[in-house]
């Protein structure tokens, strides 16, 4: 009998035998814990190799060239080693003791990068930055962040009954939908990096502010427009009187401001 | 007709990236008023090009 401090012992159909059933974070004994199985093992644990290869993407895009500089401080490539250490170590503790491993692999990766940034200052000026490198490290930390979520790599196929009928899609996507959205896409990130050519600091950051409005909506139309040609197809074969009404806007404004445009260069 | 729709809003699509495109260049080159024309000429064209497909409001 439990006393009466003691949880009474749950049987194996109840919710807390089921819980109790799911491993918990922390560290864990026995044969299966990461020293005895190495870092070789953990590496093929779903989601570890992928976060290591971002964070040393990043590190070697955003940090490296200026860590390999003469005229930086120790103190600052100490920073920038410990960050690239921080990076490696916390997706291998991941699979056995995930709150270390990430506080490691983010928390201490992003708060070393950033200590070696500001030990690195003059080498972060704008005018020092070169335009596709900066491209290439904005690209690569987007990458570090998604790198951390869902493993890319492990597809489980949904389990389906030998006699249930095949699913079929309600509906197809029009000819030429994924060529479309990939050039909205392709485009909005050119857009990014030309972005980094404005060189004046208060232009270059009205170009960025406005590159990244301008990619999210070239990405989104190219998505409209992939997917909804069909749909007028369907309903109605004229063009609507909003478009009408939008195609005009275009067409004054392109005009008036045309002709501005000529008569401010004379 | 619906095909022509179909074209038309993809090529107002490329209007409003290459004007993005130049307007982005313009504002490297220090000439604001260029810069802000073609930018509004992107979105107006972008605008265009989402009003096209827009299916009329009880035809569905």
């Amino acid at each position: 009998m439990p006393g009466p401090n003691e949880a009474p012992p749950a049987g194996p159909g109840t919710l807390e035998a089921a819980a109790r059933a799911v491993p918990r974070e922390g560290p864990r004994v026995g044969p299966d814990a990461a020293p005895e199985k190495g870092a070789s093992s953990a590496l093929l644990q779903a989601g570890v190799a992928q976060r290591i290869a971002c964070a040393a993407f990043a590190w070697a895009a955003t940090v490296a060239p200026f860590m390999l500089a003469r005229s930086t401080s120790w103190a600052a490539r100490a920073a920038a080693v410990l960050a690239l250490v921080a990076g490696v170590a916390g997706p291998l503790w991941v699979p056995t003791r995930r709150r270390i491993g990430r506080h490691l692999g983010i928390s201490a990766f992003l708060t070393l990068t950033a200590l070696s940034w500001v030990l690195l200052r003059g080498a972060l000026a704008v005018e020092r930055l070169d335009p596709i490198l900066a491209t290439i490290g904005s690209l690569s930390w987007g990458l570090f962040a998604f790198s951390w979520g869902e493993p890319w790599w492990v597809r489980q196929e949904a389990q389906t009954e030998d006699a249930s009928p095949i699913l079929r899609a309600r509906a197809e996507l029009p000819p030429y939908a994924v060529p479309i959205a990939a050039v909205g896409v392709v485009s909005s990130l050119l857009l990014m990096g030309l972005a980094w050519h404005v060189r004046e600091p208060s232009r270059a950051l009205f170009a960025q502010a406005a590159a990244i409005g301008v990619g999210v909506a070239l990405v989104s139309v190219a998505a409209h427009i992939a997917i909804g040609r069909n749909k007028v197809r369907q309903t109605s074969p004229a063009m609507p009187r909003a478009g009408r009404r939008a195609l005009v806007a275009l067409v004054v404004a392109a005009v008036i401001g045309g002709a501005m445009l000529i008569l401010r260069s004379r | 007709m619906a095909r022509a729709i179909d074209v038309l809003a993809i090529v107002l699509f490329l209007v409003a990236a290459s004007a993005f495109a130049f307007g982005l260049k313009a504002l490297s080159d220090l000439e604001d008023f260029r810069a802000l024309y073609l930018l509004i000429v992107g979105a107006l064209a972008l605008r265009a090009s989402t009003e096209m497909l827009r299916p009329r409001s009880g035809s569905t």
